[in-house]
């Protein structure tokens, strides 16, 4: 999706959410809100954020494991269901975005085109946690960066058929408040819940990451970009906030690296592994850990920091793009 | 051998049966001109490897201007395979 289709879907997508959690709020206050709206929201919340998560972010867009055929078409179509794109066109950005993170060319940088005072850090922010979407000239070639995924029919159907699987995000929650309390108002408030209520919060975290995640948090590595751990979004966000340990470590299938840094992606990802439903999990020990922190501590970090190679070889006309160049 | 026929009905798949007003797709129709997403053109692209097996270089199909580049670049492909 580009061009205009992809505009109104943003702009749907961004404001009917909103009024969603506005007419809440109201049948909240109502105590018109009931225990079968709780579960419909956490179920989808659930299935949103692993879809997200370990779907489209560790399998897809970095290959941090191996599954079975079903597993895979389970997750991406799970995120589809979150509503941030289809699973090529999300991971095509989310490539670009490692490339050259916080540089010219990365697709959501809060400092871009960086203006002094609070005015102009507001901007940049509000540019990396949902602006960067509006933008009419957003565009990240599926064939540049994911021609290993474009290959997966799989990931072309689920792609084709991004908003129908959106929809059914919402009728399924809405199914689930109908099984529970048999009534059509418990469906429409199931829907409400579980279907916008749902989409609003989680994507609002996924964008967090984005914005906060590369503005304000602890850096353990300094890595060639602004990217944070940001703690108190770890648990909400199934993981991603660990997102300075990500950038230092992309293809780790863990993005949290200490016992206590929380990350349910991961668990999920290990119990697939011990339940022999997932191979060639990437997992980065302490010792590499450590050897990485100190040499990038030598060269330098931040958004000045220089970055390896310079220019991604997927945009370099002379290099052949390579799979490993864009994960 | 990959045909203008062949991309021409795979475009008129992706619009859905809507034909670019006004434009006579040919050879050195551009892609852009087409009006259509990135994913349409990736939808394209992918499903002429799949149904000819053979493996379009990325980087160049990303680079494609029109049809006709493109045609050529899964056609080379074609021959290289051939003579291989
Ligand atoms: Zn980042
Ligand atoms: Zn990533």
């Amino acid at each position: 999706m580009d061009g205009r289709k992809h505009y109104g879907f943003i702009l749907v997508s961004s404001l009917l959410p909103l009024f969603g959690v506005v007419a809440a709020m109201v049948l909240l206050w109502n105590s018109l809100a009931g225990p079968s709206d709780l579960v419909a929201f956490l179920v989808m919340f659930v299935i949103a954020g692993l879809g997200v998560s370990t779907g489209y972010h560790r399998l897809l867009a970095h290959r941090s494991f191996r599954t079975y055929r079903p597993i895979k078409i389970f997750f991406a179509t799970a995120g589809a269901i979150a509503g941030q794109g289809p699973p090529l066109i999300w991971v095509a950005h989310h490539r670009r975005h490692h490339r050259v993170a916080d540089k010219p060319g990365d697709p959501h940088s809060p400092y871009q085109e960086e203006q002094p005072g609070i005015r102009g850090a507001l901007k940049g922010l509000w540019h990396s946690h949902l602006g960067w979407l509006f933008d009419p000239g957003l565009t990240s070639d599926p064939i540049r960066y994911c021609p290993d995924l474009a290959r997966d029919r799989d990931l072309r159907v689920i792609s084709r058929w991004f908003i129908p699987i959106v929809l059914a995000g919402i009728v399924l929650p809405g199914l689930i408040g109908f099984a529970l309390t048999g009534t059509l108002f418990g469906f429409a408030t199931g829907a409400l819940w579980g279907g916008l209520v749902r989409f609003f919060v989680s994507n609002h975290i996924t964008y967090a990451v984005n914005s906060i995640g590369h503005y304000f948090g602890r850096r353990r590595f300094d890595t060639p970009d602004e990217s944070r751990n940001v703690a108190w979004l770890a648990i909400p966000s199934f993981g991603e906030a660990w997102h300075n340990n990500h950038h230092a470590f992309p293809r780790s299938a863990s993005h949290g690296m200490r016992w206590w840094e929380v990350d349910v992606s991961a668990l999920v990802i290990s119990g697939l592994k011990s339940a022999r439903l997932a191979w060639d999990v990437m997992e980065i020990d302490r010792e590499r850990q450590e050897r990485r922190a100190d040499g990038l501590r030598k060269t330098g970090g931040g958004r000045q920091g220089r970055s390896a190679p310079p220019v991604p070889l997927a945009e370099r006309k002379d290099a052949v793009v390579g799979v490993a160049d864009v994960e | 051998m990959i045909t203008v026929e062949e991309v021409t009905k795979l475009i008129h798949r992706e619009m859905r049966g809507k034909a670019p007003t006004g434009i006579e797709i040919a050879e050195d129709t551009k892609l852009g001109d087409l009006g259509l997403s990135s994913l349409q053109v990736t939808e394209i692209v992918f499903t002429l490897e799949e149904t000819h097996g053979v493996e379009f270089d990325p980087a160049r199909a990303a680079d494609a201007r029109t049809l006709g580049d493109l045609i050529a670049i899964g056609n080379e492909a074609l021959a290289a395979q051939d003579s291989a």
